[in-house]
């Protein structure tokens, strides 16, 4: 999955040594300081998922994060304690009540982000049929469009050139933009599918196609963490010359 | 007689006979048909009578109706005192500025329209058979003044009329309210036709200027005191330029200049900063071409406000050379605030503060994350991650001193070989850069600051432990006093208890930075309610003028809840983007919010108009201090400020005045602009133990509008006198002949109606005639 040689691997066992010496925890702010995932709805379709991802983000990068999600409604008070929701679905789904529908909408148009991870099996389209009508009734002013390729959430950490996920349905996400930002996110490719691990260590589910998939979809929801909180950071000028640097070099070897 | 009856004191001196009733038309008519019939019955039903006796007895039915028709009827006598009134003539005299220029002879326009009116025959009969109302105008209808008045009867040496425009419009439509059109014998305007407003350039009367001459409802004459040919002149027509401008950023002045009877000529045109000349152009005329533009372009390079001028080079023999000149002030701003964001990593409080900072028009932002530490496991091969290397040198040697804010929020030095660019933040600060640190598990003492060069600019002292850095309850933070006040707290624009009350209504924060007790110099804006350092409560929201500088600090990571958890309780974010836009604003010593400043109410005043000059004091803290003396003093401005103690000694001021700072800690002082020029208001007062100082420009003028046309115009004149039906005359053919409508003379100044039916004869003539009818037909034998 990781290409290693020894300096990476004795750079990499230092690191994990440091780590451990000096948790981040040590002088950490608490629990709500810590960037955390809420879950929509009353069941977790993809149980460890999240936690193994925050594991890698937490081991990975600088984010301080809450590895155990909350599954919460929309119309829950603690809500707003949650700037990143998750939705994953994988068939039909009761519509969302009037009153559900309002308070999402207000959470999403007040800095919100809410990402939905279509879990679903080949040729079962209810869930995506579902969730494109609450779009529309969430936005009926906004539509749901395809997301450039170019957007920050292919670059928000690593280099990536379409979403990733167990099952790659769809070579690209689709997003409604709202005030300069993408509140709501729309995969297809069973994002967080890929990620549960069971007390064994052993992966939940098979990937469709290579291993290699399972390491490009942690690196999709690891940007996709670090778009939550950064936004458009890398958009900024004094990133963007790098980065077509590097592409241009992926792209022509 | 009756008058005589019923005004035995004569209190009227006229009297006619009336009916009172209040009954319609259809009524009377049926009550008069009703009698009719009562007469045609007495006739009738005396058919067997000698006609003398019928005669008899229909006179006595007739006779009854008659009286019983006066209580029908109700006839009265209106007494009324009447006055006889002389119609009115309305002059309306231009006394706005260009009427000071020379009109066909040497005199002025306006000399040599008074001396027209006053030498004139008809002058005087309408004063001996009208009344003549003689009124002044400018940009409004207004007396005449009393020297003006006495130079229409007598001949008499005036000052040159100073009116800011000419609203010849306004003027007429002043006069509507005045007159009823039934007073009004005639209209006549006198003036050069100069006209600035509604009016400019008209050759045709408008639907506006038709209508108001159709309410006044009299003939409006004209007389025109121009002369025929223009002046020979330049004037600078108009300057244009924008009122602010940004620092390091090209300005452009557009001047137009008019040139009047010159056809070979080179003048320059130059554009002055304060006294000092700082470009200039020629102006070529040519023949055949009278108006000309010139741009100036030029780069301002200090805030503030700086007064300008332009002026345009003096020609041979020119009649006027007052508009060859125009001052004005631009305030020069700064450009965008240029804020340099540092992040140890990605978090909620982060992409808040950030989201705030890039919705901010008048910042520019430069952002830094720390995505991944030397601690982070993650053998990806660079090209695939979007990092790019922390240009530590860039941006704390090279560039830091073209940030006008640092802000490390939740960030330490520590691990990127940083400890040597402390210092240059340090000295960056003390020459007055804003600085402000958010907390977090990496700032304050437990990014490793203690006993660093940002301790000592930080406002308290930071713990040298290891241990109880951060204490990771929730919990409400306090407003102090000086919160209650201070610039940055105003989160609402309620002041005092609700100001509190907004503060305890956003949500909890969650953690705190400890630290180990405050500087001497610190001001505590929020504090934590329960937890202690230092032996006073702990200092969540901080700040401290460092040198020059500013810092402020917020021991905090958790300030997004009141930027996006407050829209869980039906709020909005609101408060949490008011402090961060007044934090830097504050931290960039926004001139708003310095602790004194002194402003006039207008950057230009007119020549003889009154300015009200304000001055607002505050301590560090914005608390208004009342009752200190403040010492307001005008110079004329050279280029040299006098906001400094030596302010008296560089040159002795025009005007002094002193005042007190009330309970919201501002004095007023009024001034009258008496000279043309550029000044500066300079207030002094005492803060403390400190003599403080702040100024303000202003420009003191007569207005260029009337001065930059100096051409008369006739046309205007003659679509006045079309609207209004009437004449138009110059000076020469005078006002001899001109029509006057005949108006009503008569004025009833008081009324009274007496009834007469009401009187206690004609109740018994009106019972009497009655019963005598009944006797006489019964005697008769008819009953």
């Amino acid at each position: 999955m990781i290409d290693l040689n020894r300096r990476s691997f004795i750079k990499g066992s230092l690191a994990t040594l440091a780590a451990l010496l000096c948790p981040k925890s040590l002088w950490a702010m608490g629990e709500e300081a810590q960037v955390a995932i809420a879950l929509l709805g009353e069941e977790n379709l993809r149980p460890t998922a999240v936690e193994q991802l925050m594991w890698e983000i937490r081991k990975r990068t600088s984010m301080d994060v809450r590895e155990k999600p909350v599954l919460i409604q929309p119309e829950s008070p603690h809500l707003y304690e949650y700037p990143l929701l998750v939705w994953i679905g994988d068939g039909p789904f009761e519509p969302l009540s009037e009153a559900r529908r309002q308070a999402l909408s207000r959470y999403l148009r007040a800095g919100g982000t809410l990402f939905i991870d279509d879990a679903s099996l080949r040729g079962d389209d209810r869930f995506d049929q579902g969730i494109r009508s609450e779009i529309a009734a969430l936005w009926p002013d906004r539509p749901l469009n395809r997301t450039s390729n170019d957007h920050t959430i292919f670059r928000s950490f690593y280099l990536l050139e379409h979403p990733y996920g167990r099952m790659p349905r769809q070579q690209y996400l689709e997003s409604v933009e709202y005030d300069d930002r993408t509140p709501l996110i729309y995969g297809r490719n069973d994002l967080f599918g890929a990620m549960g691990r069971d007390p064994l260590g052993h992966w939940l589910l098979p990937m469709e196609g290579s291993e290699h998939q399972r390491e490009l979809a942690f690196r999709m929801g690891l940007n996709l963490l670090m778009y939550a909180t950064c936004s458009h950071y890398k958009r900024d000028q004094v990133h963007t010359l790098a980065i077509m640097r590097r592409r241009r070099w992926r792209v022509d070897p | 007689m009756l008058q005589q009856v019923f005004d035995p004191e004569g209190a009227f001196n006229q009297a006619s006979l009336v009916l009172l009733h209040p009954f319609s038309t259809a009524i009377c008519i049926a009550v008069f048909l009703l009698a009719a019939l009562l007469v045609w019955l007495a006739i009738r039903n005396s058919r067997s009578l000698s006609f003398k006796r019928r005669a008899f007895l229909v006179g006595l039915r007739v006779v009854t109706l008659l009286l019983l028709l006066g209580f029908f009827l109700q006839p009265g006598l209106r007494l009324e005192q009447v006055s006889r009134m002389r119609d009115h003539v309305a002059v309306l005299l231009d006394l706005s500025r260009s009427m000071s220029l020379p009109g066909e002879g040497r005199q002025s326009r306006m000399e040599s329209a008074i001396e027209t009116l006053r030498e004139s025959d008809t002058w005087a009969t309408w004063q001996r058979e009208h009344q003549v109302d003689v009124y002044a105008f400018d940009r409004k209808l207004s007396p005449l003044p009393q020297e003006v008045a006495e130079a229409l009867q007598a001949p008499k040496k005036l000052d040159p009329p100073m009116g800011e425009a000419t609203d010849i419009q306004s003027a007429l439509q002043a006069l509507d309210v005045r007159y009823q059109p039934q007073d009004l014998a005639a209209v006549l305007v006198v003036s050069d036709g100069s006209d600035n407003a509604s009016l400019k350039g008209a050759t045709e009367p408008t639907a506006s200027l038709r209508a108001t001459a159709e309410a006044l409802g009299a003939p409006i004459h004209a007389l025109f005191t121009g002369p025929k040919d223009p002046p020979k002149d330049v004037a600078l027509l108009h300057v244009q330029h924008d009122s602010f401008a940004f620092v390091r950023n090209a300005l452009t002045i557009e001047a137009d200049v008019q040139v009047q009877g010159y056809e070979d000529l080179t003048l320059p045109v130059t554009l002055y900063q304060g006294e000092k000349p700082i470009q200039s152009r020629l102006l070529r005329v040519t023949e055949g071409q009278s108006n000309y533009h010139f741009d100036f372009e030029f780069v301002p390079d200090l805030l503030g406000k700086d007064l300008f001028t332009l002026e345009v080079g003096q020609a041979p023999d020119e009649t006027i050379v007052e508009n060859n000149r125009q001052s004005f002030s631009i305030q020069v701003l700064r450009d965008k605030i240029r804020v340099l964001q540092v992040v140890g990593r990605p978090s909620w409080d982060e992409r808040f503060l950030r989201k705030l900072l890039e919705e901010n028009p008048n910042v520019d932002l430069i952002s830094f994350f720390i995505l991944r530490t030397n601690e982070s496991i993650d053998p990806t091969r660079s090209d695939e991650l979007s990092l790019i290397p922390f240009p530590t040198d860039e941006l704390f040697h090279e560039q830091l001193g073209s940030f006008d804010l640092v802000i490390f929020q939740n960030f330490s030095y520590r691990g990127y070989r940083m400890r040597q660019y402390l210092p240059e933040i340090r000295d960056y600060v003390q020459n007055g850069g804003g600085f402000l640190m958010i907390g977090g598990d990496l700032a304050f003492a437990s990014g490793g600051y203690s006993d660093t060069a940002i301790a000592q600019l930080l406002p308290f002292e930071l713990p040298s432990g290891k241990t109880d850095l951060i204490d990771v309850d929730r919990f409400t933070p306090r407003l102090t006093e000086a919160g209650l006040h201070h610039p940055i707290t105003q989160i609402t624009g309620d002041r005092g208890e609700a100001l509190r009350q907004a503060w305890e209504g956003l949500p909890q924060l969650t953690g705190i930075n400890r630290t180990a007790g405050l500087k001497p110099d610190a001001i505590v804006l929020l504090e934590h309610p329960s937890l202690t350092a230092g032996g006073a409560p702990e200092p969540v929201m901080t700040v401290r003028n460092y040198g020059l500088g500013r810092v402020l600090t917020l021991t905090t990571d958790t300030t997004w809840h009141w930027g996006f958890q407050s829209f869980a309780e039906g709020g909005d974010s609101r408060a949490y983007y008011r402090l961060f836009g007044n934090a830097i604003r504050w931290l960039c010593r926004d001139p708003a919010l310095q602790p004194m400043q002194v402003k006039a109410d207008r950057d230009r005043y007119a020549l003889g108009s009154e300015g009200s000059m304000q001055l607002r004091l505050t301590s560090d803290d914005g608390a208004p201090i009342e009752g200190s003396e403040v010492t307001f003093r005008v110079f004329e401005f050279k280029g040299e400020s006098h906001a400094n103690p030596l302010g008296s000694e560089g040159g002795m001021p025009i005007w002094t005045e002193t005042a007190k700072t009330d309970a919201q800690g501002t004095a007023f002082a009024r001034f009258k602009a008496e000279k043309e020029g550029t000044y500066e208001l300079v207030a002094e007062a005492t803060r403390g133990d400190e003599l403080v100082f702040a100024s303000d420009l202003f420009v003191v003028a007569a207005n260029p509008l009337e001065l930059s046309e100096t051409k008369a115009n006739s046309d205007v004149l003659k679509a006045v006198t079309t609207a209004g039906g009437g004449e138009f005359r110059t000076l020469k053919q005078g006002i001899d002949d001109l029509p006057l409508k005949t108006a009503a003379v008569l004025r009833v100044n008081r009324r009274q109606d007496v009834p007469l039916w009401s009187h206690w004869l004609w109740l018994l003539l009106a019972v009497l005639f009655p019963c005598m009818e009944w006797g006489f037909r019964r005697h008769y034998g008819l009953l």
